[in-house]
């Protein structure tokens, strides 16, 4: 390890200190302020021919730039014995006595700043930079050399999971999480920081993602998540809470409510959360309400974390019998995006034209989540009176695709056809569309056997990009992708294919 | 300033006046494409000088692990090519730092955190057992004299394990019992209470049976105890059932003089005799009230019977409790008689 420079650049630090580096760097490397990006664009030129290019070096001695393709600044080196030049494209010091570049780890800390200084004068985010250990990281790895790569055909990754008394729900709704790709980047990457560790759900969902990884064979017990979400989701405590969809929905506003607590700095909006949760799950839903006298329309968007769809005879309302019972997703999905009319029953106030009057409803994608999750209601139960009436499961097998398209449930796509305010929306919107990318792949699924009193939770998990398991407890079995998609699917998890940039600066 | 601003309109202007010519705009295109190009190429160069030079490439790299992870697919065996065999796993609970057989710790956990839709009606339980009301077992239960202590049954995780008694395993799936239960529970849902049965008969396979001589009731309480459970509590004894108020001491029910006197009675009878018709008003317990109640009833346990623990407790004895408590009600005094006629070991006399 020579992070230590060179010592002729160590003499060079001893007698005139980092600041002439530093000056270089923040006007002629990353320019961390407009002064320095216009002082950049205007005299970053070799001094003898006059390029912008050809691997521009500045002389860290005295005010000389130069090119190296050309060897204008290792003329000047040599002339003026000032053996010590600055790159500067990347900042890397170039030392003509060792006759190579030189790294030393106080100006390396001093270029990261600075490069994270330009970033924030330009208001991105961070310059995307490959990961390099810390000085504490790079200890931890040399006392511990051992690798375990995720290669192909690996178990790296897989861990079964302990049934701790009809927990399958949460077994399964954990696998999902592990498996998510994004979740996974994200937690692997170790960017959770935590105000306090000990109660804190994404903290433990982290050290979850360490023993799966771990390449320990032996199944795991979530003891300590279960305590963590009953104790922060009192209505789940108990021993009798079962269903993996309720589960899931509260360890997501658990974990959600825990990021906050840890906040990642959002400087353009408050009140959008970003959180990893809201990142990767949040979507928006439109519903528009349209009169049907004047055809107003009220528009509100919400945001969801998942879409429950309805197995069962469609609403009768509507009047039009051939709707039939869907048997795949896209019929519920078409279903679940259709407008509906809200009955001769309800009145309700139209804004536009301040009378009550009837209207139809119509949902559609605002915005879609970077991991959508479809939530087949089989277990449907009204509620009235406070007295649940249970119904019964709904068994029938529901055809589910392994790449899904969702542009035509989008909110410009849906609309277009039946309210015009909705088209002005779709040329605003024109430049977006065009290249908006509304492709998902199926990466996990949870299957529910037996009855609505009594049953057992399993799911099926994509690894590595095309390989599928199946996850029943403690056992995870290989799995084709045939068994996942004949299967009679609970909840269905898609991630979208194609990740968008500056997704969150849109808000 | 200035001067650097004349500079860059004098730049921009010789730039839009190069770029006019349409002969100069590819030839333009190719040069700036081929900059950038050199540009992020000597980016990777660089990233791959820097981390050899530095060692950090090294570090990363590491030595393979010799173990084998490859996916085993053949039937029979999962993925890691175990069989699968259920081992029986311990778990710590994160709650009381017991050690918990993991197959039922979610049984386990959702009494010992009482805070479930259940926790009210199995903190109160527990101290409806505590207290030793030992005089309504007619009927369904019949006495368990001869039954091993549940307080010793559960030393440290390993269980004696005892054949289910008709009486309180099996009973408790009957859609009669479990309605009394209901009602004795003070209306909770009927949802929780098949849970619990469920959690009760899925357990181990096994039921603890209570037992009257529990150590832990407030009768054979120190006086200290006592006195450091009346700082929590209300201990009102009420009129109509006979048991002890678990509410706060500023619970609304009771008045302060009649606190007193439960007070005053203690000193005076130093602790010993006076303690006859204290029992639990489950009727009047308060979910708010049980953390400290908890709190104090876990310190019995671990100090009174150091092998107990307050979630087993709560789920062995929630039948029989019910019961007396519902005999209670029904019958009110009248049941003392056959309280004693049952020569329950502990005197409840009047």
């Amino acid at each position: 390890m020579s992070d230590h420079g060179c010592i002729h650049l160590n003499n060079f630090k001893a007698a005139k200190g980092i600041q002439p580096y530093k000056v270089i760097h923040s006007y002629f490397v990353t320019s961390t302020s407009t002064e320095a990006r216009v002082r950049k664009a205007v005299s970053c030129l070799c001094h003898i021919c006059k390029t912008h290019k050809d691997r521009l070096h500045s002389c860290l001695h005295c005010i000389f730039f130069g090119c190296y393709i050309k060897g204008h600044i290792q003329e000047h080196a040599k002339t003026k014995k000032h053996f010590l030049a600055v790159d500067l494209c990347y900042g890397n010091i170039l030392c003509f006595q060792c006759g190579d570049y030189v790294y030393d780890r106080e100006l390396l800390a001093v270029a990261k700043a600075q490069w994270s200084e330009s970033a924030k004068s330009l208001s991105f985010g961070e310059f995307y930079r490959a990961w390099e250990p810390t000085q504490i990281e790079a200890e931890l790895l040399r006392k511990h050399p051992r690798r375990r790569r995720v290669v192909e055909n690996t178990t790296i990754g897989l861990r079964g999971l302990i049934n701790l008394g009809q927990t399958c729900f949460m077994n399964c709704i954990v696998q999902v999480l592990i498996h998510t790709p994004l979740l996974r980047d994200y937690f692997l990457a170790d960017r959770h920081h935590c105000p306090q560790p000990s109660r804190c759900l994404v903290c433990e969902v982290s050290h979850l993602f360490q023993e799966f990884y771990s390449g320990n064979k032996a199944p795991l017990t979530l003891h300590k998540l279960l305590h963590l979400i009953w104790t922060h989701v009192k209505h789940l405590a108990g021993y009798e809470q079962q269903d993996a969809h309720e589960f899931f929905i509260a360890t997501l506003d658990v974990l959600h409510r825990h990021c906050e607590a840890a906040p990642i700095l959002v400087k353009d909006n408050p009140h959008h959360c970003n959180c990893i949760i809201d990142q990767i799950f949040t979507g928006g839903l439109q519903s528009d309400v349209v009169c049907q006298v004047c055809n107003g329309v009220s528009t509100t968007i919400d945001p969801f974390w998942d879409i429950s769809l309805d197995l069962g005879p469609a609403a009768d309302s509507s009047g039009s019998d051939k709707s039939g019972l869907p048997t795949s997703l896209l019929d519920c999905l078409e279903r679940f995006t259709r407008a509906e009319h809200l009955g001769s029953t309800v009145k309700i106030k139209c804004s536009n034209c301040e009378t009550y009057q009837e209207s139809t409803k119509q949902l559609t994608m605002k915005q879609l989540p970077i991991v959508a999750s479809f939530h087949l209601k089989r277990f449907e139960h009204s509620s009235i009176q406070d007295k649940i009436c249970k119904k019964e499961k709904i068994s029938t097998f529901i055809s589910f695709p392994e790449q899904l398209d969702m542009t035509p449930f989008m909110s410009h796509k849906r609309n277009g056809n039946n309210n015009s305010a909705m088209i002005d929306g779709l040329f605003k919107n024109g430049e977006n569309l065009t290249f908006s990318d509304n492709r998902y792949s199926l990466f996990a699924v949870i299957n529910h056997k037996g009855s609505l009193e009594t049953g057992h939770y399993t799911a099926f998990i994509r690894q590595q990009r095309d390989q599928w398991f199946k996850c029943d407890d403690h056992l995870i079995t290989k799995a084709r992708l045939k068994d996942v998609l004949t299967s009679e699917g609970y909840l269905l998890f898609y991630h979208k294919q194609i990740l968008e940039y500056g997704r969150n600066n849109k808000v | 300033m200035s001067v650097t601003e004349e500079r860059i309109q004098e730049l921009n202007r010789r730039f839009l006046e190069y770029m006019s010519k349409p002969e100069n705009v590819e030839t333009a295109t190719k040069e700036i494409y081929e900059d950038l190009l050199d540009e992020v190429l000597m980016g990777f160069v660089f990233d791959v000088h820097r981390t050899t030079k530095t060692g950090s490439s090294d570090v990363e790299e590491g030595i393979p692990d010799d173990e084998s992870y490859a996916i085993v697919d053949s039937p029979g065996l999962d993925v890691f090519g175990q069989h699968p065999v259920k081992k029986s796993q311990e778990c710590n609970c994160p709650n009381c730092e017991r050690s918990v057989a993991a197959c039922i710790f979610a049984n386990h956990l959702a009494k010992c955190i009482g805070m479930g839709r259940n926790s009210s009606r199995i903190a109160s339980l527990r101290i409806a057992n505590n207290s030793k009301d030992l005089n309504n077992y007619g009927g369904v239960l019949s006495d368990n004299d001869d039954d091993v202590d549940w307080s010793l049954t559960n030393d440290s995780g390993s269980k004696r394990k005892r054949p289910r008694k008709d009486r309180n395993g099996v009973s408790k799936r009957s859609g009669k019992q479990q309605k009394q239960q209901g009602n004795a529970a003070g209306g909770s849902g009927s949802s929780q209470r098949n849970g619990e049965t469920n959690a009760i008969v899925s357990g181990s396979g096994t039921v603890h049976s209570s037992n009257e001589n529990s150590p832990s009731n407030y009768e054979n309480m120190s006086l200290v105890d006592k006195r450091a459970l009346l700082t929590q509590i209300c201990g009102v004894v009420s009129e109509h059932t006979k048991k002890l108020c678990t509410r706060s001491i500023r619970c609304p029910q009771h008045t302060d003089d009649q606190r007193k006197e439960v007070r005053a009675n203690l000193d005076s009878s130093g602790g010993s005799n006076s303690q006859d018709n204290l029992h639990v008003d489950v009727d009047t317990y308060e979910e708010s009230d049980g953390q400290n109640l908890r709190d104090t009833l876990t310190r019995w346990d671990r100090e009174g019977s150091s092998h107990s623990s307050p979630a087993d407790s709560a789920s062995t004895t929630s039948t029989s409790s019910i019961s007396r408590k519902r005999e209670t009600k029904s019958k009110g005094k009248g049941k003392a008689s056959s309280k004693r006629d049952r020569g329950s070991p502990i005197s409840q006399g009047d």
